[in-house]
């Protein structure tokens, strides 16, 4: 629908005398613009936002033309063009003709959109839900009907059928209507099992909610660790601009993933199970991948450094899922089980800060020499001993990052401080990624062959 | 019969939020029962409080459960202001009252707000108790059964027909009173909910006793109807058959009157009912089955002791004999009806009835003698004349003229009944529309088998078109006084008769016309019968009733709609009320005629099920005919259309004959379409030698007449006519999908419709231009549309039948055009392709195989494909709908299982099935639980932010569907056959953001299992699977 600001337009009533008492009252716009290419269309919608001036120019022609007859009809009307706003244009068949205009006094401009849908009423209702996942996924995009409409014809949905563009839109807008109101329950997907407004198999529901809380990652990548507040919410067109998927889709991810952060935030018992029951998921990828996303977000961890822009959301859910089994209070070590998996296990923490002993002199030496010994054979000399060389540092880091788990602002550095202190120092002496495993598992290993003194 | 109503209220789920600090509800219910009402505790912060009540008990007279839906309200506490409503449920106590229905309403019902919609769900659990009461004078009417049905119920056997019966209530509106301009709309509208309900109530229950009197035990083919006049109140009409039923024995009869098992005889309940309240028909708890014909013998090893019984029984055996023998006469039948003085209902005499009007559409074979013609009666009435508008006399006065008016036509046309009678009204400011139609007929109340099981050479003879009038012949009255001596009546459900083979039992008498054929008052081409070459028949035959099976019909049916709209001028009270009395006549010729040319296209010469409809709109009038088209083999081939006109240019020469040509091209596909290709050549040939055949077209195939002057003429002025456009410019359907509005398709048997996929409502409304050239074109472009979209919505069924489509226009506005069409979409299974031999057409090419890929794998819907994953989850479902929990659940699980293996399976018995259809393909219909009839109002004052009025209508509906499926489950049922959405009004104003609709629904609740025997007859599937599926298993014969 295109909102035409009138005030800004005025200067162009030289163009409507053009018109002017030619065009009798009633006629149809359609009669008035002949065919217009497909794009007037997409282009006109996107104009909705923003009132603008038509200026002299041949794709502006049938702009014009709708002004121009809105502004007929304003006069027959024996209204004054001044304080009314146009509202023109329906977009009425494959041949993208425009059916109505009409001119609206002082009203509001959502008002004014309504007075054009007036008594248009077009709606199917089936006993049974059936769902067109084809639609459904266009839908899920965030696409306007009218542009999912036209998304579908260009994949050749009408030759198939030797339907016109008009059903397919009706089609469209009805199914979207129903996903609309299904997405009520989606929020809550439990609240299908005891609902009876609509009968829905359950494979079919199966499916809707789980396409339903699939999510790119790229964009995830973008959320995490954010804090999901209104504001953060509303500055997501950039991650829509960034990721090219569509705003609507981002919200509804973004919206997704606060439900769920705020649903089991508090609940006690395993992330994963919890997010799979109380949403209903099928597929336990899906569960785990919100389960690190709100570990991810409840930690609060610091994704968005540019050190860290290389790492992709795999990477995090890899590291996301080990902290959980390892850190959180589901760890197999931890024997309390009462408190949360968001959470780390303060015990397992308080057991970290005893790592200091380790920067001790006397056990960094010996520590030092256990690893050292094991690694001659597996790392090549010159990597062996520039280890060596700053082997206290590296391990005092790695302690110090341990240690640091317990204070909350460090967790949230995390993944920076692992990439800044330990990470490239290393890769920049060349290290692969083996050699770091071999060494860690090393590290790792010698401590519990060590005696410790107190 | 006073009673004691019993309700427990268990608990309830999903409410919502009502208070905004807590963000929970303190909720407690409210039970009313008419004026005497009493509540629970107050369960505190809850969204789904559980109260467990103990059982609140009312004691009322009957005709106050009869009356009075039982109504219970979901309120929040609030200690200091009122409390806040959530939702309500009102319960018709009606299914109880009537013996052989379920002693018990337990589920979870959608809590309805007419504000908001449904909010959460409510689970009760209702009981009665009943007292007996002879009083003679009491005026309640407990125990009759109400059937939507306009059939004999599956399972059930007519044993007497009564006659008409009607009623009328008539009431103010609760809008138009003062009152209503203090309350708040949710009050007004629950007022009005309410006493819909009322007077839906009461007048059941005055039908009720009007049956009584009539010594009827339960109206079939029962339609009720809202007259929302305004200013001079509501007024709900019923009309109905009045009947004595008897319930069969033989759980087997199916639904479908086409299934080729049915050709067993079935078994019956062998003692005559004595008349209502104190009949006992003995409900079979534990059906038996038969499984085949062996067990025809069991018919008299049943027999109970009263002689009556043995009498009938003796009958049926007589007829067995009679038919494999291949003579013999109902001789048995004068005595029987003088063995049975106990009978206080006997059946009339069919001349005492004068002229009876039958509600049914479908009748027992042998019902129907001869079929007349559709007669009609419309009149125009003005509201604000009625004198004494709060009493139904006027009213009375109206109808009761509209229907002498019909009987005399009937009479004129030698009939003395009239079938598939229905009436209708179109209410515009202070002008009402009446009309009444049926189809005009002979009929044998005795229903003697006999009779029917042969073509009897004795039956009397003749045909009539609309429209023709005659006077009996001498003979044909004595016959059926003969007849009517007898006073046994028999059905006989099967009948094989839908395929193309001559069955034994069709009977070409039916078209014959009912008058001589010298006295016709006005030309009409008879011809002799192509079927018995001995009497004569019309050239054409339209009847509002479904295809009899009595009929031979060759080739498919075919939809075919006639539609008109007039401008008319905007003329006040008397002056209005003539102007459309005017224009009447020639809307309804235009439709004939339209109806006629659409028929002739497509090579066709009878039609089914006609429905016209007449609406009265602020500034036009518009008629639409729906009906379904057919060849009758004994009815001549129709001719071809020929056009006809002054020829001034050669321009216009050449236009004509260009027309001509898409006529002829139109005709071709047409026929290739309904397969009436070769069929026709095989009648020509059998027809030749009666007839010269001097037909002057060269392709041979497409020669359909039988000579010159019988040449279909057009007369076109103007080769743009609309006429001749609108009899070629039907939009057509997509190959694999055929579609009718009788409840089975001509020429595709029973046997094919395998599943229901999708029962679809769609409503249209678009603006007019109401200029005197724009508005036909819109017109017809607005159905055009409406086809359109529900073929493309349904493109995913293919290959599927649309049927029972049943179309409603309404003229809301000044230029504004409502269509809300509701049907269903059945899923078809070519096993007829490979047996004709013809299967050119891309539909007949849908075979079987391509129904098991559907045209795009991605959808999934509750009837699509996957039903393998469908097995396996089903019991989320039926946790869902709690109420289905009884013991049918288990069976139908297992039946589930074993279906697995199945590869017809379209779609699981696991939910509720709502259908306008009178069966449930695929299933049987085991019991009849009651009727449902319910008016909805919802009303929105945010009608931007539930999504326009799209989305409040899409809503609506949808809810509308939820709480009929949650009644049918509470009910212990899991379909609803005979649906019909019967009112659809919705008003608009979206300037003030609102919008408010009211909806009519009824239908007749059952319980259906799936029917293994059916399906068994397409040759892919194990049969012995089936077998395990009966509801007592030990007692069927295999």
């Amino acid at each position: 629908m295109l909102q035409y600001d009138s005030e800004a337009s005025q200067k162009d009533t030289a163009l409507v005398s053009m018109f002017n008492d030619k065009i009798p009252q009633g006629t149809h716009l359609l009669e008035l613009c002949e065919h217009p290419e497909d794009n007037h269309v997409s282009q006109l919608r996107r104009r909705t936002q923003q009132s603008y001036v038509i200026q002299e120019s041949p794709e502006n022609e049938f702009y014009k033309k709708i002004l121009t007859y809105a502004v007929h009809v304003n006069k027959a009307n024996g209204k004054k063009f001044k304080n009314s706003r146009i509202i023109s244009a329906f977009y009425l068949s494959d041949t993208c003709k425009f059916s109505s205009v009409s001119v609206i006094d002082h009203l509001s401009t959502s008002a004014a959109a309504q007075h054009i849908v007036k008594s248009y009423v077009d709606v199917f209702v089936g006993n049974y839900i059936v769902i067109d996942f084809e639609l459904y996924d266009l839908w899920l995009n965030g696409l306007p009907a009218h542009e999912c409409a036209v998304t579908l014809q260009q994949r050749g949905v009408l030759q198939s059928t030797g339907a016109r563009f008009d059903e397919l839109l009706s089609d469209t807008k009805d199914s979207f209507r129903l996903y609309a109101s299904l997405e009520q329950l989606l929020k809550c997907p439990t609240k299908f099992g005891n609902q009876s407004v609509y009968q829905i198999d359950p494979e079919t529901q199966k499916t809707l909610i789980d396409k339903y809380y699939k999510s790119d990652d790229v964009v995830i990548r973008e959320l995490l660790g954010r804090k999901l507040s209104t504001r953060n919410r509303n500055n997501l067109d950039d991650v829509s601009e960034k990721t090219k998927v569509p705003l609507r889709s981002c919200c509804r991810q973004f919206d997704n993933v606060k439900r769920v952060f705020k649903t089991v935030e508090e609940m006690p018992g395993s992330l994963e199970k919890n997010i799979k029951t109380l949403f209903c998921l099928s597929s336990d990828k899906l569960a785990k991948k919100y389960a690190a996303i709100v570990f991810m977000t409840n930690h609060r961890f610091e994704t968005t450094k540019k050190r860290l822009s290389h790492l992709t959301f795999d990477d995090f859910m890899y590291c996301a899922e080990l902290m959980i089994t390892n850190w959180s209070y589901s760890a197999a070590e931890c024997d309390n089980h009462e408190d949360m998996d968001v959470d780390l296990d303060r015990s397992f923490l308080q057991d970290l800060r005893e790592l200091k002993i380790l920067t001790d002199k006397q056990h960094l030496d010996e520590h030092k020499m256990y690893v050292m010994n094991s690694l001659k054979t597996s790392l090549i000399k010159k990597k062996h001993s520039s280890l060596e060389d700053n082997y206290k540092a590296t391990s005092k880091t790695i302690i110090s990052l341990a240690y640091g788990l317990n204070h909350s602002k460090e967790v949230r550095n995390f993944f920076s401080d692992v990439i800044e202190e330990v990470i490239e120092p290393f890769m920049n002496t060349g290290w692969t990624y083996e050699d770091m495993k071999t060494f860690l598992q090393m590290y790792k290993d010698a401590v519990n062959i060590l005696t410790f003194i107190y | 019969m006073p009673g004691t109503l019993k309700v427990k209220v268990v608990s309830a789920r999903g409410l919502p939020v009502m208070d905004r600090s807590t963000d929970l509800t303190d909720a407690f219910v409210e039970i009313k029962l008419g004026p005497e009402g009493q509540k629970t505790d107050v369960c505190k912060k809850s969204l789904n409080p559980q109260w467990n009540s103990e059982w609140f008990k009312f004691e009322v007279e009957d005709e106050v459960l009869q009356d009075e839906p039982l109504e219970l309200r979901v309120l929040d506490h609030d200690t200091y202001s009122a409390h806040d409503a959530i939702g309500k449920v009102y319960i018709d106590l009606n299914p109880l009252l009537v013996k052989e229905s379920p002693s018990i309403i337990s589920g979870w019902f959608p809590l309805y707000d007419t504000m908001h919609g449904i909010r959460g769900d409510l689970n009760v659990i209702v009981k009665i108790d009943l007292f007996s009461d002879f009083n003679k004078f009491r005026q309640s009417s407990c125990g009759i059964q109400f059937f939507c049905t306009p059939e004999v119920p599956a399972g059930y056997r007519l044993q007497y027909v009564h006659g008409f019966v009607e009623e009328l209530v008539v009431n103010d509106d609760p809008e138009y009173q003062w009152i209503d301009k203090i309350r708040t709309p949710r009050s007004s509208n629950e007022a009005r909910q309410r006493l819909f309900s009322k007077m839906s109530g009461q007048l059941a229950r005055k039908i009720g006793l009007k049956v009584l009197e009539m010594g009827g035990g339960a109206v079939i083919g029962y339609q009720q109807c809202f007259d929302l006049e305004g200013e001079s109140g509501i007024v709900i009409r019923g009309i109905g058959t009045a009947v004595t039923l008897v319930r069969l024995r033989d759980a087997q009869a199916s639904p479908l009157g086409m299934s080729p098992l049915k050709d067993s005889p079935l078994q019956e309940e062998n003692h005559v009912p004595s008349p209502p309240p104190s009949k006992k028909e003995r409900s079979t708890t534990s059906p038996m089955k038969v499984a085949g014909p062996t067990n025809r013998r069991s018919s008299d090893s049943d027999t109970s002791t009263t002689s009556k019984g043995i009498l009938i029984c003796a009958d049926e055996v007589c007829w067995i004999i009679g038919n494999s023998v291949g003579e013999s006469s109902g001789s048995g039948n004068g005595s029987v009806s003088k063995n049975c003085p106990r009978m206080c209902s006997q059946q009339v005499n069919i001349e005492l009835m004068e002229f009876p009007l039958f509600t049914m559409t479908t009748f027992p074979p042998g019902f129907i003698t001869h079929l007349g013609g559709v007669v009609a009666a419309r009149s125009v009435k003005l509201l604000d004349k009625i004198h004494n508008p709060e009493e139904p006399e006027t009213r009375d006065a109206w109808w009761n003229e509209i229907r002498t008016e019909l009987r005399s036509h009937t009479r004129a046309m030698g009939c003395h009944a009239v079938i598939g009678y229905s009436e209708q009204t179109s209410i515009c400011d202070e002008i009402i529309l009446l009309s009444a139609t049926g189809t005009a007929a002979k009929v044998n109340l005795n229903l003697d088998q006999n009779q029917s099981a042969r073509q009897a050479p004795s039956l009397p003879t003749g045909a009539g078109d609309k429209n023709t009038f005659l006077i009996d012949r001498d003979q044909n009255k004595k016959l059926f006084v003969d007849v009517n001596l007898a006073n046994q009546v028999s059905q006989k459900l099967g009948h094989g008769g839908s395929t193309d083979d001559v069955s034994p039992r069709v009977n070409c008498g039916l078209c014959h016309i009912p008058y001589k054929p010298a006295s016709s008052p006005f030309p009409i081409n008879l011809t002799q019968c192509s079927s018995c070459k001995k009497r004569f028949v019309p050239d054409v035959l339209f009847t509002t009733i479904n295809p009899p099976a009595e009929i031979r019909t060759i080739g498919r049916g075919a939809f075919i709609q006639a539609r008109v709209c007039r401008p008319k001028g905007d003329g006040k009270a008397d002056a209005n009320a003539k102007e459309i009395s005017d224009i009447l006549p020639f809307l309804e010729y235009e439709l004939h005629n339209q109806l006629i040319n659409k028929l002739k296209v497509r090579s066709m010469n009878g039609l089914f099920k006609l429905q016209m409809q007449f609406v009265v709109g602020e500034k036009m009038l518009v008629a639409v005919a729906t009906a379904t088209g057919a060849f009758l083999a004994p009815l001549p081939s129709p001719p071809v259309p020929r056009l006809l006109g002054q020829i001034p240019s050669e321009e216009e020469n050449v236009a004509l004959q260009e027309l001509q040509l898409k006529i002829r091209e139109q005709l071709q596909q047409y026929k290739d379409l309904y397969q009436l290709n070769t069929i026709d050549f095989a009648n020509q040939t059998c027809q030749s030698s009666v007839h010269t055949d001097d037909s002057d077209d060269d392709t041979s195939d497409l020669d359909f007449s039988t000579g010159n002057k019988d040449t279909f003429v057009l007369e076109v002025d103007d080769t743009r006519d609309s006429s001749v456009k609108a009899m070629l410019s039907d939009i057509p359907q997509p190959a694999g999908m055929q579609v009718c509005n009788t409840s089975t398709m001509p020429g595709i048997p029973a046997s094919c419709l395998v599943a229901n996929m999708q029962m679809f409502t769609q409503v249209f409304r678009r603006q007019l231009d109401s200029s005197q050239q724009g508005l036909p074109k819109d017109f017809s472009e607005i159905f055009d549309s409406v086809y359109r979209r529900l073929y493309f919505k349904l493109r995913r069924m293919i290959p599927c039948l649309l049927c029972g489509l049943s179309f409603s226009v309404g003229a809301p506005e000044e230029d504004e055009i409502e269509i809300a069409v509701t049907g269903m979409c059945v899923a078809i299974e070519d096993n007829n392709s490979h047996n004709s031999s013809l299967t050119e057409t891309p539909m007949t090419g849908a075979s079987s195989k391509s129904l098991l890929k559907p045209a795009s794998s991605s959808v999934v819907g509750a009837s699509g494909e996957n039903i393998d994953d469908m097995m396996f989850t089903m019991e989320e479902v039926m946790e869902g709908s709690a109420a289905s929990a009884n013991k049918g659940f288990k069976l139908r699980k297992e039946n589930v299982k074993m279906k697995t293996s199945q590869v017809f399976s379209h779609q699981v018995i696991n939910s509720i099935e709502i259908t306008p259809m009178t069966y449930v393909p695929g299933s049987r219909i085991e019991r009849y639980i009651g009727s449902y009839n319910f008016f909805f109002i919802r009303e929105t004052s945010s009608l931007k932010e539930v999504g326009g009025v799209c989305g409040f209508m899409q809503k609506f509906i949808t809810e509308v569907l939820a709480i009929v499926r949650a009644h049918v489950s509470s009910l212990g049922g899991n379909a609803l056959v005979a649906y019909n959405m019967t009112q659809c009004v919705l008003l608009n104003n979206e300037h003030k953001n609102q919008s408010q609709c009211l909806i009519n629904v009824c239908g007749d609740a059952v319980s259906a299992t799936k029917d293994g025997e059916v399906i068994a007859l397409v040759p892919e599937v194990p049969q012995p699977h089936y077998r395990k599926h009966s509801d007592s298993p030990s007692s069927y014969v295999t």
